[in-house]
């Protein structure tokens, strides 16, 4: 396993407020930030739905709840990105595209392992990773393999 | 029943590649002019004129329009600028047909002109100066603080989408590899492509590694291009050419996702819906069948999805692509020859445009002017994507005469 590397200041530079602090995300934001893999479950017709909307995507309802979720799911695919340029990352690193336990939706996000070691269908955990930004502990979530 | 309409012009001012000491503007007034001057059209008989969302001068009011008028003195009765990410060409061409089948013109001419490329070397520049980034791109994707570490880029998201088909296809890097080098055989006889030199199959696997299991060679290319196409009603077609090319018809479709479906597990992000949905819309319309496409040009950012798009338009079988490739079938004296002047990864790709340069590949090869010419061909597919082909639309299009 190896450990998450810093992200030259980069990632934080791009986490904007006008973008992670919109009302609705907030606690999904919170919810990471104390461990929890928090989603919206619709009040009215009871849909589950990730990542996070303003509203039901299914029946428009603006009445959200939040239900903690188990933080697992498998890798649905991967990529090492390797080329410099994807400015704002430390290369090489293994994204994922993590289909959640609870089929509720997708999670595309660092996998916390070597290219050597990510197999399509391998069971993740979800781990939620603390840094500052702008004087602010925020907590961001990735995925690492279940041993 | 509407009326036909076929497309009867088209014009390509320079090839595609970098122009960073001129305007978009400029650009449009060459590949109009050029598009005109393959027709004995006037420019005073272009009523309808029609293009895509531009950078320059101004990304968002769309008055770039008004200079083109200004500048060649040009009074249509009908124009609009149309934008959907890389779809945008397409629905231009559509709106120019609505207009012309509902009768409110009877010409139209459609053009795209970018300097994506030079612009964005101009933003990337200025930003390394400033050691700060605009955080426009991030904006493309999901929410960063919900989707973190999808990068800015669309190469990883094909990236991702390419991995999930080689495990369920049995594709080989090789295979991707092979239609690089198809597309590349196209390229080195068309004039208008940036990308002319042979390529070779062990080329593109030596290239860069970028975001596995995409490869330098296997991407395209962002560049700066123009290119024009004149449309007309049936009546005004046959004063105008002895060599139509009729569009037979068009089917569109729209999924419900940004780049890769996340609101869903189940989703695929190696077969695409909106291709699917479209070519069969396309299909049903016109009446014809997949098996009689003789020609096909596919708007596959990556090669990668040259092996995905031609099974989700119903040319090949699901998985059937892989043995195409080897054997191939999609060469310009295969089965179905697709991308015979370059495809996206070869011919250059300035996305607005690409759509346009797909129309002219397949008007060509329709009229039996292509550079690299498929035997007799009577029934041309044009596929053309936004997104990662969560938007697409399909184009069937038949030789006149
Ligand atoms: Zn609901």
């Amino acid at each position: 396993m190896t450990e998450p590397r810093p992200t030259r200041g980069g990632m934080q530079k791009f986490l904007k407020p006008s973008n992670y602090s919109s009302a609705y995300l907030k606690p999904y934001w919170d919810g990471l930030l104390q461990g929890k893999f928090l989603l919206p479950r619709c009040a009215k017709c009871r849909e589950l739905f990730f990542p996070p909307r303003p509203m039901c995507p299914k029946c428009l309802s603006g009445e959200l709840a939040w239900e903690e979720m188990e933080p697992e799911g498998t890798l649905h695919s991967w990529s090492e990105l390797l080329d410099r340029r994807f400015l704002i990352l430390e290369v090489p690193m293994v994204l994922g595209v993590v289909d959640l336990k609870n089929s509720a939706g997708r999670l595309v996000t660092r996998i916390r392992a070597p290219a050597t070691e990510v197999k399509i269908g391998m069971p993740l955990r979800l781990v939620f990773p603390k840094y500052t930004h702008e004087g602010k502990e925020m907590a961001m979530v990735e995925a690492e393999p279940v041993r | 029943m509407p009326g036909r309409v076929a497309v009867v012009g088209y014009g390509v001012p320079f090839p595609c590649g970098q122009y960073p000491k001129t305007t978009e503007v400029e650009m449009a007034l060459e590949a109009i002019k050029a598009a005109l001057g393959s027709t004995p059209l006037s420019k005073d008989e272009v009523e309808g004129l029609f293009s895509v969302a531009t950078i320059e001068p101004d990304p968002i009011l769309g008055l770039d329009m008004h200079h083109v008028t200004t500048y060649l003195r040009l009074e249509p009765r009908s124009m609009a600028r149309l934008s959907l990410g890389g779809l945008s060409g397409g629905l231009a061409v559509k709106y120019a047909m609505n207009e012309i089948q509902l009768g409110h013109i009877s010409t139209a001419l459609v053009y795209a002109a970018s300097r994506e490329r030079s612009i964005t070397d101009e933003i990337v520049l200025r930003a390394m100066k400033h050691r700060a980034f605009p955080d426009t791109g991030m904006r493309l994707f999901e929410p960063v603080s919900t989707q973190p570490y999808i990068p800015f880029s669309a190469i990883p998201i094909y990236a991702l989408s390419a991995r999930r088909y080689m495990h369920e296809s049995g594709a080989t890097e090789e295979h991707f590899a092979m239609a690089a080098v198809r597309n590349r055989k196209g390229a080195v006889e068309n004039p208008w492509a940036a990308f002319r030199e042979p390529l070779t199959v062990e080329e593109v696997m030596k290239s860069r590694k970028i975001a596995t299991p995409i490869k330098l060679l296997d991407c395209c290319a962002s560049l700066d291009g123009a290119a024009a196409i004149v449309l007309a009603s049936e009546e005004k077609a046959r004063k105008i050419t002895d060599t139509p090319v009729w569009i037979r018809g068009w089917g569109e479709h729209h999924d419900k996702s940004t780049f890769i479906p996340t609101d869903t597990t189940q989703g695929s992000i190696c077969r695409f819906v909106a291709a699917e949905t479209a070519a069969r819309r396309a299909y049903e319309k016109t009446g014809l069948a997949p098996k009689e496409v003789d020609v096909a040009d596919i708007y596959a950012p990556f090669s990668p999805q040259e092996l995905i798009l031609p099974e989700d338009l119903g040319l090949f079988p699901r998985g059937g692509m892989v043995r195409a490739i080897e054997e191939g079938e999609t060469d310009d004296d295969g089965r179905v020859p697709i991308n015979t002047d370059g495809g996206v990864t070869s011919r250059g790709h300035p996305f607005s445009v690409t759509p346009i340069y797909e129309f002219i590949n397949i008007v060509r090869q329709l009229r039996g002017e292509a550079a690299r010419q498929v035997k007799d061909p009577r029934i041309g597919l044009i596929h053309v994507e936004g997104g990662m082909v969560n938007s697409s639309m399909v184009f069937l299009l038949e030789a006149g005469g």
